[in-house]
């Protein structure tokens, strides 16, 4: 255990560059022909599956044309040497760019439609290949194939085939260290935020499109470089080599090693390549390989083999200690910062659905340095009132502004980032991230560190990454989740993900703090500790909106209640106001209109409710 | 009208593929990618029944249909039933699927079989145009089973069971409807028909497993053109990319017919993606 | 005494590990209307689907004609005579006022001609729904599709009836209507479970009422023992009613 936890202190990148040495000492060692080229093909397809662990595994898009970008990569190599450009280093960038075109126009349509049409979109290319390869044959041979291709060089110099080994491994390792330092950064949180929610990535201010586009496009460019590499190495193409077995290939080697993986694909890549060069009695076996892998995979490996690993680590990790597993919400007394909260003015505002009218000139104005509740009965409206406030929905009539500002044209995700902050009925948490990723996600779109320096680990990316465990470490005290940073944050139960849920929103610093029914499941204890993280942000300044149904809750904390019933404003005023109402209390029970003779004992007259 | 013919009675394979995607997508809302491959083993057993066994028509026709309804049986235990997300479940079906490819490979290797047709193979003149039986046998096996489905689920108990399921499964549940039961019912049910249409397909196509996977891409066109649910819409979308094809292929060679039924496919889901008579958007992530 | 047809005591339910409903308790005799009043959140529609089989049971006791209801799926307690109609009048909109009422009779079992036959009695009940029987229910009114919603739960021959906000959205001479019919049936000797938001509406044909908050009870008494209608109100509200659950009168049978 001791040896375990000393290990553990050890940086996390000491792993990936043995890893990395272990790799590029390779071709020093004299191995024989079958097993450098086994290693070559493998490293070849394992970039291609990382593709589809970022599109697949990471950001939860079933993008899965992989092979389509292969083949483009692997062709403009092809056509460049043809031509007398025989530079590796040339084909390598050209490749990348071909397939990230590809990738992206063919992503454009996976903006918009659900994972089938993206899925059945993106498979389509595969069978595309033959017929566009078929097209351009005076080129590209047809399906005869592609030679003709010239000795590959770099820099004018020529490789032999050890030089070429290295060159596979050297652009194998430098694209696993792109993807790692992309993946295991706040931008391979962002893409799990993404696959988890949408509508969740929107409320933290992520732009979905973008952040889906450019989950194509790293995608995609793997694949390209294979392509290049693939080309060199054999100096011929033919267009079956990109067909249905390689893709359903590359799809079992990402289930198999794990698709929200970085080491997974090469995992995977390699016990598909194995199964692959074996003789042809077995070789024909390896669709039913692919097949079952799909379907194991599916059905019982959750993660494949690096989830295996993970779940081994973590057990590893709470025997010798280092990780606290649960433990209830500890009471604190931290100071608050000051936050700048805004009003958040609504006014006259209407929504109809077809023909039901769910929002009928509702106004309300909610003050920083308050909490504002928001209370009715179903079907009153405050559902439909919140999300258009948050943007999910356009209001038909009526403003909506923040500080000032008008918001109701405004996406989701650009409210967000005004310094709108929710939390959700059912909490959205991603699996697979510790509870401090979870809040460090909250400040995605607050401070700006992008994909490259991210990849180059920058100065500005570690400040940057600072700032983001500082803080999110200074909310989590707040809420008492201190000592569970690096808890699974899936795995907490539902008083503490809720509580998780307000750290998140908490740390973008919001000018309004939603709430959305943030006590519904919560046992007594809970709701105390709840209730004095909300005074304390209140006391801060924040505009705090707190939709709910726990009457005690909402009386003993707002400052100011707003009652809505049917579509409309029913009232307004404090507490004590809104308790001695008889307008309300009717509204809630359905009970008889004011005016009506109202008799006491057990004859009563018929109810006239109308409730939308 | 030759060229009407072959695009149509084309249409009728994917318009088969599609109707196999829509009745389990009415009755679990799940996509089953193993569709075409399923019904590739129905023309694969009517090979093996007709040319290796010499069996008659009835007995192979029984058969396939036995052999596919009890894959499909199997598929939806072990590929659609334990997996809750409809992505992974694409996953799983698509697994299951090339595993019935690599077997079929297996047993009968990878070169086209020719496999008979029972009312006969010699050309038919109709209308000006040159036909072969098994097409006009497709097209009306197609025409006539959605007409049948249609019927069914007006007029028996478990057909409005289904529909209603794909509506409101909780208040379908609550009518005393085995929800569960029904899905997998559905599943079989779709096998078993599936052989029949692997027994007609087979003259037409060709037993070849690489086709699998260009069937099951093209039926989903035809699915996206006709609506997520329609069973006529599945029958118009199949016909459209068959005569979609043939023509292009006619006027412009063959590397471009793929090619253009991806663009119709484009096409159809920016333009609308709910399809021709869908009613339901394919939901989104 | 006749022993209740549905006893139910402890019930701690929710929606996956969520728990919304903590500790619940009371009973539905035959031929009586026991009520669930409370503010909407207090648990009163979680209870019922617990009843139905929809929820889990997370903890207490579902006694149903004096079997446990533990581990009965949700589509087999239809057919032992519990039917559940939801709010929200969630009818089969794509399909037929006839299609709906013949599905309501899936659990007898019996062809559809035969089930055809039985629609009668609820054409009998509710004559509308006779005249629009090939429309499409989607089309229907919110009243008339009540209607086929009850009529659907009625198909099934239920021994218990459970109604969730029948009034919901419906103007008052319609909630009147409703109102009347559920008194009906209650002669009928069916057992009927009412959870109502509108506490003058369901007093008038209740016998029993339990009221929610918050996922507890907090009164729990015949309609004869309650003097004071806006006390009752009160405990709906939020207000009133002691630690243990009871006001006055003791829950006893007929």
């Amino acid at each position: 255990m001791k040896f375990w936890a000393a290990v553990r202190k050890a940086p996390s990148w000491t792993f990936p560059l043995v890893l990395a040495a272990v790799f590029l000492a390779l071709p020093l060692f004299p191995l024989d022909y079958t097993t450098s080229r086994y290693i070559q093909l493998s490293l070849i397809l394992a970039m291609v599956v990382s593709g589809l662990n970022l599109s697949l595994g990471y950001s939860g898009q079933l993008a899965i044309g992989q092979a389509a970008m292969y083949a483009a990569g692997a062709y403009t190599a092809g056509l460049l040497s043809k031509a007398g450009y025989t530079d590796v280093a040339l084909h390598i960038v050209a490749a990348g760019l071909a397939a990230l075109v590809v990738g992206i126009l063919t992503g454009i349509p996976g903006l918009r439609l659900g994972s089938w049409s993206l899925a059945m979109t993106s498979f389509f290319l595969v069978l595309l290949v033959p017929d566009v390869v078929d097209i351009f044959e005076e080129h590209t041979g047809g399906h005869l194939g592609l030679s003709g291709m010239g000795r590959p060089t770099i820099f004018g110099y020529p490789l032999t085939p050890t030089d070429m080994f290295l060159a596979i491994v050297v652009v194998a390792v430098a694209w696993f260290a792109i993807f790692r330092n992309i993946v295991a950064s706040r931008h391979g949180v962002a893409f799990q935020v993404l696959k988890q929610s949408p509508v969740l990535a929107s409320s933290l201010g992520m732009s979905v499109y973008r952040t889906k586009l450019a989950g194509y496009a790293i995608g995609s460019i793997p694949a390209g470089l294979a392509g290049a590499l693939l080309a060199n190495l054999d100096l011929y193409l033919s267009p079956e080599t990109f067909g249905f077995h390689l893709a359903t290939g590359a799809l079992a080697a990402s289930i198999l090693g794990g698709s929200v993986s970085v080491y997974g694909a090469l995992f995977g890549a390699a016990i598909v390549q194995f199964s692959n060069d074996q003789s042809t009695v077995f070789a024909e076996y390896n669709l039913v390989f692919y097949g079952a892998f799909l379907l194991i995979g599916g059905v019982l490996l959750r993660g494949g083999v690096a989830g295996l690993m993970r779940t081994v680590i973590r057990r590893l990790d709470r025997a010798a200690g280092i990780v606290a597993d649960h433990g209830p919400l500890e009471s604190t007394t931290v100071e608050m910062p000051r936050i700048d909260g805004a009003v958040l003015e609504v006014s006259n505002v209407a929504k109809a659905f077809g023909g039901n009218q769910a929002l009928r000139d509702v106004s309300l104005r909610a003050e920083p340095g308050q909490v504002t509740a928001l209370i009715g009965p179903n079907g009153s409206g405050k559902t439909t009132l919140l999300n258009l406030v948050c943007g999910f929905y356009r209001r038909d009539a009526g403003t909506i502004t923040l500080g000032g500002v008008e918001i109701g044209h405004a996406t989701p995700d650009r409210i967000a980032r005004l310094g709108v902050a929710r939390t959700f009925q059912t909490p959205l948490i991603p699996p697979g991230i510790t509870v401090r990723d979870v809040v460090m996600s909250g400040r995605y779109t607050l401070d700006r560190a992008g994909y490259f320096s991210a990849i180059l680990r920058t100065p500005r990316f570690h400040a940057v990454r600072r700032r983001d465990r500082a803080r999110a470490d200074e909310v989590l005290r707040l809420v008492g989740l201190a000592h569970l940073a690096d808890s699974e944050a899936s795995a907490l139960p539902l008083g503490q993900r809720r509580m998780l849920e307000v750290a998140r929103a908490l740390v973008r610093e919001p000018k309004v703090l939603l709430l959305d029914e943030v006590a519904s499941g919560l046992d007594e204890a809970e709701v105390q500790t709840l209730a004095a993280v909300i005074r304390q942000i209140r006391d801060a300044g924040c505009t705090v909106i707190l939709v709910e149904h726990n009457f005690g809750l909402v009386l003993s904390q707002a400052d100011r209640i707003v009652v809505l019933a049917r579509g409309s404003v029913l009232a307004e005023g404090t507490p004590a106001e809104i308790e001695s109402n008889p307008q309300v209390r009717d509204e809630y029970l359905g009970v008889a209109e004011q005016g009506a003779a109202r008799p006491s004992g057990a004859s009563v007259t018929v109810a006239e409710g109308e409730r939308a | 009208m030759t060229l009407v013919y072959a695009g149509l009675s084309l249409g009728a394979v994917y318009a088969l593929v599609a109707i196999g995607y829509n009745i389990v997508y009415i009755a679990s809302h799940s996509f089953n990618f193993a569709q075409a491959q399923l019904m590739m083993i129905g023309a694969f057993v009517a090979y093996a029944g007709f040319v290796t066994l010499g069996l008659p028509a009835v007995i192979v026709i029984a058969m396939a249909m036995a052999a596919v309804m009890l894959l499909s049986a199997v598929e939806e235990r072990i590929a659609v039933r334990p997996v809750a997300d409809h992505q992974t479940q694409l996953i799983t079906t698509l697994g299951f699927g090339t595993v019935l490819t690599g077997v079929a490979q297996l047993i009968w290797g990878t070169q086209p079989l020719q496999v008979p047709f029972p009312l006969g193979s010699k050309v038919l003149t109709i209308l000006g145009g040159r036909v072969f039986p098994v097409e006009v046998a497709l097209v009306l096996f197609a025409v006539l089973l959605v007409v049948a489905i249609n019927l069914y689920t007006r007029r028996r108990m478990n057909g409005l069971a289904v529909i209603a399921m794909s509506q409101d499964e909780e208040a379908a549940t609550l009518r005393g409807i085995n929800v569960r039961k029904l899905a997998f019912a559905a599943f079989a049910v779709t096998g078993l028909l599936s052989g029949l249409m692997g027994v007609l397909i087979g003259p037409k196509t060709y037993a070849v497993t690489t086709l699998g996977a260009a069937l099951a891409l093209k039926g989903f066109v035809a699915l996206a053109i006709g609506g997520f649910g329609s069973m006529y819409g599945g029958l118009i979308g199949g016909f459209v990319v068959g005569l979609v094809e043939q023509y292009v292929t006619r006027y412009f060679g063959s590397e471009f017919s793929t090619l253009s039924v991806f663009v119709v496919l484009l096409l159809v889901l920016l333009i609308r993606p709910t399809g021709l008579f869908g009613r339901v958007q394919e939901r989104m992530v | 005494m006749t022993s209740p047809l549905l006893d139910v005591a402890g019930l701690a339910t929710g929606y996956g590990d969520l728990r919304v409903v903590w500790d619940v308790s009371f009973q539905v005799w035959p031929g009586r209307v026991t009520a669930l009043l409370g503010r909407n959140g207090s648990g009163k529609t979680t209870t019922l689907r617990a009843v139905a089989g929809l929820n889990p049971l997370h903890a207490g006791r579902l006694t149903y004609d004096g079997r446990s209801l533990a581990g009965v799926p949700a589509h087999r307690r239809v057919r032992a005579g519990i039917s559940y109609v939801q709010e929200g009048k969630r009818v089969f909109r794509q399909q037929t006022v006839e299609e709906n009422l013949l599905l309501g009779g899936y659990s007898l079992g019996l062809r559809r001609s035969a089930l055809e036959a039985e629609c009668q009695r609820i054409y009998d009940l509710f004559p509308v729904l006779y005249e629009r029987r090939k429309h499409l229910a989607g089309a229907l009114s919110g009243g008339q599709q009540q209607m086929v919603a009850i009529g659907q739960a009625l198909m099934a021959r239920p021994k218990l009836l459970m109604l969730d906000e029948p009034s919901g959205g419906l103007a008052p001479a319609i909630v009147a209507e409703v109102m009347a019919r559920v008194a009906t049936l209650k002669e009928s000797g069916l057992a009927i479970l009412l959870v109502e938001q509108a506490v003058e509406a369901a007093v008038e044909v209740a016998d029993y009422v339990t009221v929610l908050d918050i996922g507890r009870v907090t009164l729990s008494s015949a309609v004869a023992d309650i003097q004071d209608l806006e006390y009752l109100k009160d405990v709906c509200m939020g207000r009133g009613g002691d630690e243990s659950g009871r006001v006055t009168g003791a829950t006893k049978g007929p």
